[in-house]
């Protein structure tokens, strides 16, 4: 990565004149200023950040509290899980579009939206994990007199974990570009609606900052996450 | 005289999907007294595919079945933690050092009629792991995991504890410890233990008695009393119960081959 920056700075800035291919770099640093005054990338910033991240953990520790449930095997696991059939044949921004229509410019729904998107993922993705997990692993617990519902919640729970976690961080950058083209569409606030601006007014270099910005919020949250991984997740089943 | 373990007409059936009855077991009737607590080991020799783990499963209460299975007079219905089922690859729970994973079910047991007075130091001595009380295992270590769950077991103080198979997935010399280790836990600890196993050398080896089972369906045929000390280095007493066991299978119409005969 930092050879392709420095590529970049080489080509673009030193050797090639000016262009429509990439801005020169000095003329993108610049226009953070402008990102940050004019267009508001603060605030922007910090609605798509809350609106990947709050809904995320929240979709997680809902996970883990209804987990015995979706495991089961009832009529409300049932319903639950039937709505596998929908995230498998109907895209997330299928959706997005259904809520946008429904409640326009709302944050709330951004919210929402995230939230539908992780809780989703994880619950199925989880029960999965659950069911692919060893049977011998419960059923030596069992026999203890343990009840199921601790063994779900102790034992098999914890267990998955490590690839919960695998699965959280392939999802983040889906997560990204799922609020991004959420805010895209719905022109509330975010880095979407920025992007959207920058769009407007053909503000080549901002649009470059701004993917400068995106590429690597990405990388340092998937880097935490995988940090999370190694120190917390870190046993293998 | 108290029955320790009586099963009686414990039969198991299901139906499958073209709604024809298939019988895993049928009609096992096993009885061991008080009076056998010299006896601490028995095995269910038979050949794979018997049900062999289903008949164990069925005895701690794991799965349903027709019939009466009473230890010390009381009817198991469900686990009871009296019994202890140790499947054929044991898990270990690799988030959790070894100390810690001796000490999970107690700490996850919620029922309070149950108290546990356990030394871990000393349960972990037994299964030979001193000094790797604050190792982590990996979820490959299958020696390290059979250990972890027999001294997981011992936390309990059950009265059983039913080993699936266990020993077949080690290799030579973790076997050879492995039984060393079961036979110096029966020696200190009033547990009685139960091993399913395939391997004739094994069940002579380790039981004071052995239940040959036949398969399709699983039934006791024979029970062989091995009434002596300690068989393991007298290869003409070996030999001696390797024929017997195999004559009784095959008037069964069965091989030894069937079984694995190390």
């Amino acid at each position: 990565m930092p050879l392709y920056f420095l590529i970049w700075i080489l080509l673009f800035e030193l050797v090639l004149p000016m262009n429509n291919v990439l801005p020169k770099p000095s003329i993108v640093f610049q226009s953070l200023s402008d990102l940050l005054k004019t267009y508001g990338l603060s605030w922007n910033y910090l609605s798509t950040i809350s609106a990947i991240y709050f809904p995320l953990i929240v979709a997680y520790y809902l996970i883990r509290f209804i987990f015995p449930i979706i495991l089961g095997k009832n009529i409300l696991s049932d319903i639950i899980l039937s709505f596998e059939w929908f995230s498998r044949y109907i895209p997330g921004i299928i959706v997005a579009m259904i809520l946008i229509y429904w409640f326009p410019q709302s944050e709330f729904t951004k919210f929402f939206f995230a939230f539908l998107i992780a809780f989703t993922s994880f619950m199925f993705k989880s029960q999965h994990l659950a069911e692919n997990l060893d049977a011998e692993y419960s059923l030596g617990l069992q026999s203890f007199g343990i009840d199921k519902n601790t063994i779900l919640r102790k034992v098999i729970w914890k267990a998955i974990q490590p690839s919960l976690m695998a699965h959280i961080i392939r999802q983040n950058i889906y997560l990204w570009a799922s609020i991004i083209l959420f805010e895209y569409v719905n022109l509330g606030s975010g880095l979407g609606t920025l992007l959207r601006k920058i769009l407007l007014f053909k503000d080549f270099s901002a649009l470059i900052m701004s993917f400068i910005i995106i590429g690597f919020s990405i990388f340092l949250s998937t880097q935490l996450l995988k940090f999370i991984k190694n120190k917390i997740y870190f046993w293998k089943v | 005289m108290e029955n320790l373990l009586d099963i009686k007409n414990l039969s198991k059936s299901y139906y499958d999907d073209a709604g024809t009855r298939q019988i895993i077991l049928e009609n096992i009737n096993l009885q061991l007294m008080s009076d056998e607590n010299s006896t601490s080991l028995i095995s269910i020799l038979a050949p794979l595919g018997s049900g062999k783990t289903t008949l164990l499963k069925t005895i701690c209460g794991l799965e349903s079945f027709e019939g009466e299975v009473n230890v010390n007079g009381k009817r198991i219905t469900e686990p009871n933690g009296e019994i202890i089922y140790i499947p054929e690859k044991p898990s270990s729970f690799t988030w959790l050092n070894i100390k810690d994973n001796v000490e999970l079910p107690s700490k996850l047991y919620k029922k309070n009629d149950k108290k546990f007075t356990f030394d871990v130091d000393e349960i972990i001595y037994l299964v030979g792991l001193s000094g790797y009380e604050d190792f982590y295992t990996s979820s490959s270590a299958s020696g390290f995991r059979l250990r972890i769950a027999i001294a997981r077991a011992l936390s309990f103080n059950p009265k059983f504890i039913l080993l699936d198979d266990v020993l077949k997935n080690l290799d030579g010399e973790t076997r050879i410890e492995l039984i060393d280790i079961l036979n110096e836990i029966k020696a200190a600890k009033n547990i009685f233990f139960m091993l399913a196993t395939t391997n004739i050398s094994d069940a002579i080896s380790l039981s004071q008695k052995i239940f040959l089972m036949r398969k399709n369906p699983g039934r006791i045929i024979k029970e062989i009393d091995i009434s002596m000390a300690h068989p393991a280095d007298n290869s003409e007493i070996i030999t001696k119960f390797k024929n017997e066991i195999e004559e009784a299978f095959k008037s069964q119409g069965m091989f030894h081959s069937v079984l694995v005969s190390l």
